[in-house]
């Protein structure tokens, strides 16, 4: 059976600065994929390239078996993005937002209408059903375009930093979401910055340091019996007993 | 899928008019439906005269993109590129979108002018333009699209924003100097003797032109060239699709790559705090698009004012081009706080530093504008000045740079304009807010700081003593250095002042005035006029330039230099006692207009905000 989500050898250059450096990364189907990584370390490079948002230099991407780069349409219906930064037509409401695009997927208009209808009743954007999307606030416009990513009902999503600027409650909606989508065999990639949470969540997990492959694999052959967290520093060369404050600070 | 596109942009435009935009809507509607008027008009004339006007149709739907910097954007292919859509019907389904709204609408009106036109062709004729206007409307649309398409790709760059600022500059410069074009029609009798051959030949050759050929040829019963004509018209409609998706996909998977000029003044930085925030401004004028776009607008509308009127052979303006560039740059650089958005805050975290904050940026502005103006100046003397002028343009140029970068300082913190925050912003100059009242105060500002100087010359002239005039450039040197120092001063002071409440305004837009009386809520959003009102209030920022300058002061220099020529300045034409007090009145009738412009505004926003605070009470009285 093909991966969900295969990038092999992806490599891009900005100018100068070579971004991502041949990425290789498997993830099999019905697995909650984590990437970690610091800063700048490629992630968001790479999940773009993945799902045909951004030109890599060399190497392919293949979402179950389907090269983005070759079969741009046929990637595209089997995947849910939630991208960085992502545009969005502001001056729609989420609703008018999530029934376009589905009438776009190509669902017919009772179908878009209950589900942008169930998707805003889940992640309680229906309150604000007089709100454009200009004027949403950071986790709002997360969870709006978490909503877009799942109204065609991937196998797979792709997410970039689905938590961020979330609050508790909505966060704890959403985890709940994406594990009853892994329950049901579908398969789930995100990028965080939080260990915690990518340790409770995911079963497998890539560290992304400097452009490369740093580690992957199931969370615990990735861990080798210490804490995630513990392990990706280390991964990364980071020296946390030499980490100090500036001289002058508090002295 | 074109369906749902187009219901999606009406939807968005639903939610997004009201207030100015509608008002602008309709004005520009209304104006846009004379000038289809106007061509309808034309077409009875003559098939030259048509097929230039359609030419200008043409450029006007491919120049407008650049103007705006991207035209409407309401519908992005950035929405759609997670969307498992084929690329040329997404363009198609875009294109289809690009039908909606006021513009194609007027269009459609301008080129039923063919129909007119097919009137003494025959029946033949007449069918042919049935067919050949809705094309030429897609045509227009679908060429402008492609425009956006390559803009989409290049606006985002320095190159874009330079190439939109000369634009920009250009349609000002004839919208000002439009009488020199008036009086070069009279001069080559294009009214009577109808345009060179060469220029007929150009125009109906353009695609513009090839509705008219269908329909001429089928009054001469010429099938051919009609199919040819009709069909080219087709292809290239579908070639410009093509091209159009090919850009789409490129756009929304590639980045742009945000080249880094290599920094100017690193030695400045070393020379303390001015020095240092000097270097840092420098380095934005060159990287920061909107900024970029600002300061070669200046460039290029002193340069392209003072040379439109060569086309008559009149050399006399060339000598003020550096004038024109400092003045120019001070008015678009009036809101050099406002551009760099919240960014103050690094001022209030650090206080002390608001000296060095507002000298570093006139040092920096002088730098940038001065060199430009000083060669312009020279050059331009050398070539269309004589003897006299010398002192006149030297003196002046040294009062207005230092007039400009003492008024930039003042007026930035002063009258601060909200912008669109930096890393929110695209390429579009338009984004650069409403600095328009801004722009034309700062016109008048600068241009009163040249008095003293322009004083002292005249007297010199008067008296004819050279001391005299050679004295105003160290009268100019004198007013521009004293004007900088002590503009500076007062910005320096207030924004050490009320550095928190400018902040707060460039956080909301709202309005907020300490220490005037009447204190509202900081960061209180401006009421929004009902649209007749606004509408007034644009018609009347619009149209009072055309008493003010062409009407009034243009005039009155004319009179002074005893000019004999009229044209289309209406106190000209009048006998003596009556030249002066009309060209007066129309300068008062302009500055009227700029009065009431400023003023409904503000009374309608107090008003509003005294019925609110009076229903306030009342409701507290009954609680």
């Amino acid at each position: 059976m093909a991966a969900a989500l295969e990038l092999d050898g992806l490599g891009k250059r900005f100018g100068p600065k070579i971004a991502v450096d041949h990425v290789s990364l498997s993830v099999p189907p019905g697995s909650f994929y984590g990437l970690v990584g610091p800063n700048g370390a490629g992630k968001t490079t790479s999940l773009s390239m993945a799902v045909g948002l951004l030109r890599p230099d060399t190497g392919h991407a293949r979402v179950f078996g389907v090269d983005v780069w070759d079969d741009p349409i046929g990637a595209r219906a089997r995947v849910g993005v939630l991208p960085d930064g992502l545009a969005l037509p502001e001056r729609l409401t989420g609703r008018e937002l999530l029934t376009y695009l589905g009438r776009l997927r190509g669902l017919d208009r009772a179908t878009a209408a209950a589900r942008a209808g169930e998707l805003l009743e889940i992640l309680e954007l229906d309150q604000a059903e007089r709100t454009l999307v200009i004027d949403y606030s950071t986790g709002m416009r997360k969870k709006i375009g978490l909503a877009t990513a799942m109204l065609h009902g991937p196998r797979l999503l792709v997410l970039d930093e689905p938590f961020e600027a979330v609050d508790p409650v909505s966060a704890l909606t959403i985890r709940a979401m994406l594990k009853s989508f892994v329950a049901g065999g579908g398969s789930v990639v995100l990028s965080s910055h939080v260990m915690a949470l990518v340790e409770q969540l995911c079963d497998h997990v890539a560290v992304i340091d400097k452009g490369r492959v740093a580690a992957a694999g199931p969370l615990d052959e990735v861990r080798d019996g210490r804490s995630l967290e513990d392990r990706f520093v280390e991964l990364v060369g980071a020296d946390v007993d030499d980490m100090k404050g500036p001289s002058w600070l508090a002295s | 899928m074109v369906g749902v596109l187009i219901a999606m942009k009406l939807r968005v435009l639903r939610h997004s008019i009201g207030g100015s935009r509608a008002a602008g809507m309709v004005m520009g509607g209304l104006a846009g439906l004379a000038l289809a008027i106007g061509t309808i008009v034309v077409a009875g004339i003559d098939g030259d005269l048509l097929a230039a006007v359609f030419a200008v149709w043409l450029f006007g739907w491919m120049l407008g993109p650049v103007y705006t910097g991207g035209g409407d954007e309401s519908v992005r292919p950035e929405h759609f590129s997670l969307l498992p859509i084929d690329p040329r019907k997404l363009a198609l389904g875009l294109l289809g979108t690009a039908f909606v709204g006021v513009p194609p609408l007027v269009s459609l009106v301008a080129f039923s002018a063919l129909a007119v036109y097919a009137g003494s062709f025959g029946l033949a004729g007449f069918t042919v333009a049935l067919v050949a206007i809705p094309l030429m409307v897609a045509l227009v649309v679908a060429l402008s699209r492609l425009m956006i398409g390559v803009l989409g790709v290049a606006v985002r760059s320095r190159t874009g924003a330079i190439l939109a600022a000369l634009v920009n500059a250009s349609m000002n410069v004839v919208l000002n100097q439009s009488w020199v074009l008036i009086w070069a029609a009279i001069q080559f009798d294009l009214l009577t003797s109808g345009f060179p051959p060469a220029f007929s030949t150009v125009v109906r050759w353009l695609p513009s032109g090839w509705g008219i050929a269908a329909v001429e040829a089928a009054g001469r019963g010429d099938w051919l060239v009609v199919a040819a004509a009709l069909l080219g018209i087709c292809a290239l409609i579908a070639l410009a699709l093509l091209v159009w998706s090919q850009l789409l996909v490129r756009r929304t998977t590639t980045k742009p790559l945000h080249w880094v000029p290599q920094g100017t003044g690193g030695d400045l930085a070393a020379r303390g705090p001015v020095g240092a925030v000097a270097a840092k401004e420098l380095r934005t004028w060159s990287r920061d698009l909107m900024r970029t776009h600002l300061l070669w607008f200046a460039v290029f509308f002193g340069l392209l004012y003072t040379l439109v009127p060569l086309i008559i052979d009149w050399y006399g303006m060339l000598p003020w081009a550096g004038v024109l560039v400092v003045v120019m740059a001070a008015a678009t650089s009036a809101n050099l706080f406002g551009l760099d958005g919240t960014s103050l805050w690094l001022n209030l975290v650090n206080p002390g530093t608001e000296r060095a904050e507002v000298r570093g940026r006139q040092l920096a502005w002088l730098l940038r504008v001065a060199p430009i103006a000083i060669v312009f100046t020279v050059a331009g003397t050398i070539v269309g000045g004589e003897g006299w002028t010398w002192p006149w343009t030297l003196s002046i140029l040294a009062a207005v740079l230092g007039g400009g970068a003492g008024l930039i300082a003042l007026v930035s913190v002063a009258m601060l304009v909200p912008v669109t925050e930096p890393t929110r912003r695209s390429g579009n100059p338009l984004e650069a807010g409403a600095i328009f009242g801004q722009v034309v105060l700062m016109l008048l500002l600068v241009t009163v700081t040249a008095l003293p100087a322009g004083g002292v010359a005249y007297l010199g002239d008067a008296l004819d003593l050279p001391v005299v005039s050679w004295l105003a450039v160290a009268v100019g040197v004198g007013t521009g250095a004293g004007l900088t120092w002590w503009f500076g001063r007062i910005a320096h002071r207030m924004l050490a002042a009320r550095g928190p409440e400018l902040l707060s305004l460039m956080r909301s837009g709202g309005t907020v005035s300490p220490g005037s009386g009447e204190v509202t809520a900081a960061g209180r959003a401006r009421v929004k006029l009902p649209a007749g009102k606004q509408a007034l209030v644009t018609f009347l920022w619009i149209f009072c330039w055309i008493p003010l300058f062409p009407q009034g002061l243009v005039p009155l220099w004319m009179i002074w230099t005893g000019g004999d020529a009229r044209l289309w300045f209406l106190a000209l034409h009048l006998q003596d006692p009556w030249r002066i007090p009309v060209a007066l009145a129309f300068v008062v009738m302009g500055a009227v207009m700029i009065y009431y412009g400023t003023v409904i505004p503000n009374r309608h926003d107090r008003a509003t905000r005294e019925r609110q605070s009076s229903e306030e009470r009342h409701l507290e009285n009954v609680g």
